[in-house]
């Protein structure tokens, strides 16, 4: 299976300032030109989690991709979309209720021809190029929300380093890699600041140090600033990540 | 990691670690002035305009009325600079407000609600070929040009600056 690259998926050069919740209210507008463009922006960001939530279910790939399109449907017919309300709380499980209501009304009612809408909403190549999920993503909620944080950090990591390039912190950008991101995800052994500076002529390893706090701290606001957008309000920012720590690392809490 | 790698098949503990960054306290350090700019603008285009005498004195009615029909928050500042179809007079409004931010600021806050300002002209320019100002082409072409270079700006909002530029290359010659 071929690994998915992330500049595979058009969403990724979505604004983080795209606020969910003001997407879901552009897409009410009657005018069926913004309605499909506001609605196209949820479903290029979202499809992924749709679709590992779904083959989780025991769909098959040709079901899975099917129910994905016909579910998007449904919000360019508007139906989910009158009934979302930012007062209901976090997107990520309004999302994942309206899927479940619709997987239920909708299941095998109609033929693939029919939910398809012309052109598609995502491409079904894209989906027989994602790769499967490790072993520990046991549920079909677990499949969702790591899907779900997988979209979420790759867009908050290439942030990071779009603002380390401008801010021409290249280096700065390959510290907080090394030490902290490959570390943190893969096991890797991370390089000691002394043995880093060395190699990136970076000063001191103070310096290096120093260097790698920046970007803690860059990676810390731009994580914030695209959780923020899915949830009601700045204050569930915390509980937001908490949540999706929780529901990642298995423990016993609510979708 | 590069931006062309994703982290697909990562462990989920591994992937919640990294989340976890998001809910700690900042570790101890100064901030460089680059990079109080590059917050401070970060939460300025996260913000939204703020309410028009009119809507205020509507929603003072309205809030005794019907509480719960309040509007949902409006759009993202970042958000409307960048979409083509944000109507040429919400960005003259953008603008204004921009200037309004910048007026007897600190020169943190000054910069990135100068920002803000040049951000409304550059999407108009941008997106509708308007001239919201009337600042000429070559100045305007001046100004976009020291954004793009400013270390703290945010790199979608620099892309847009450096079309605004191109444009105004163009359009000045």
């Amino acid at each position: 299976m071929k690994r998915k690259r992330r500049t595979d998926t058009a969403a990724y050069d979505e604004s983080v300032w795209h606020t969910r919740w003001t997407e879901i209210s552009a897409a009410r507008t009657l005018d069926p030109a913004r309605r499909r463009k506001a609605v196209g922006r949820v479903m290029d960001r979202y499809w992924k989690c749709v679709y590992a939530y779904l083959r989780h279910k025991g769909n098959g790939h040709d079901v899975a991709s099917d129910l994905v399109q016909g579910f998007f449907v449904k919000v360019l017919q508007r139906e989910l979309i009158q009934q979302a309300d930012a007062k209901k709380g976090r997107f990520r499980t309004y999302l994942l209720t309206a899927l479940d209501r619709y997987v239920r009304d909708e299941h095998e009612k109609r033929s693939a021809k029919k939910r398809r809408p012309p052109g598609g909403v995502a491409s079904l190549d894209a989906m027989e190029q994602l790769p499967p999920l490790p072993d520990a993503v046991r549920t079909p909620e677990q499949a969702y929300t790591y899907a779900w944080a997988l979209q979420l950090l790759d867009e908050v990591l290439a942030d990071v380093e779009a603002q380390c390039r401008q801010a021409r912190q290249q280096p700065h950008w390959e510290v907080f890699r090394r030490t902290v991101v490959e570390p943190t995800l893969s096991g890797a052994q991370a390089p000691t600041m002394q043995a880093l500076c060395e190699e990136l002529g970076s000063g001191t390893a103070k310096r290096t140090a120093a260097m790698n706090v920046t970007v803690k701290r860059r990676f810390r606001r731009i994580l914030r600033a695209h959780v923020a957008p899915h949830v009601a309000s700045e204050d569930d920012i915390d509980a937001e990540i908490r949540e999706l720590m929780a529901l990642l690392s298995n423990r016993n809490v609510g979708k | 990691m590069s931006s062309e790698k994703t982290t697909h098949g990562h462990d989920p503990e591994n992937i919640a670690a990294m989340l976890r960054m998001g809910t700690e306290a900042d570790e101890a350090g100064e901030m460089s002035s680059s990079e109080v700019k590059e917050e401070l603008l970060g939460r300025m285009l996260r913000a939204t305009l703020p309410p028009t005498r009119q809507q205020v004195h509507e929603l003072s009615v309205l809030v005794g009325q019907f509480r719960d029909r309040l509007p949902l928050r409006g759009r993202a500042l970042g958000e409307a600079l960048l979409d083509e179809e944000t109507e040429l007079d919400k960005l003259v409004e953008i603008k204004e407000h921009g200037k309004e931010l910048s007026r007897d600021r600190a020169e943190a806050e000054r910069d990135t609600a100068l920002t803000v300002y040049y951000g409304a002209i550059a999407s108009a320019i941008v997106f509708h070929g308007q001239r919201i100002t009337s600042y000429s082409y070559a100045a305007l072409a001046d100004a976009f040009g020291q954004l793009v270079e400013k270390r703290w700006m945010a790199p979608k909002l620099a892309r847009l600056f450096s079309k605004a530029r191109k444009a105004c290359e163009k359009l000045s010659k």
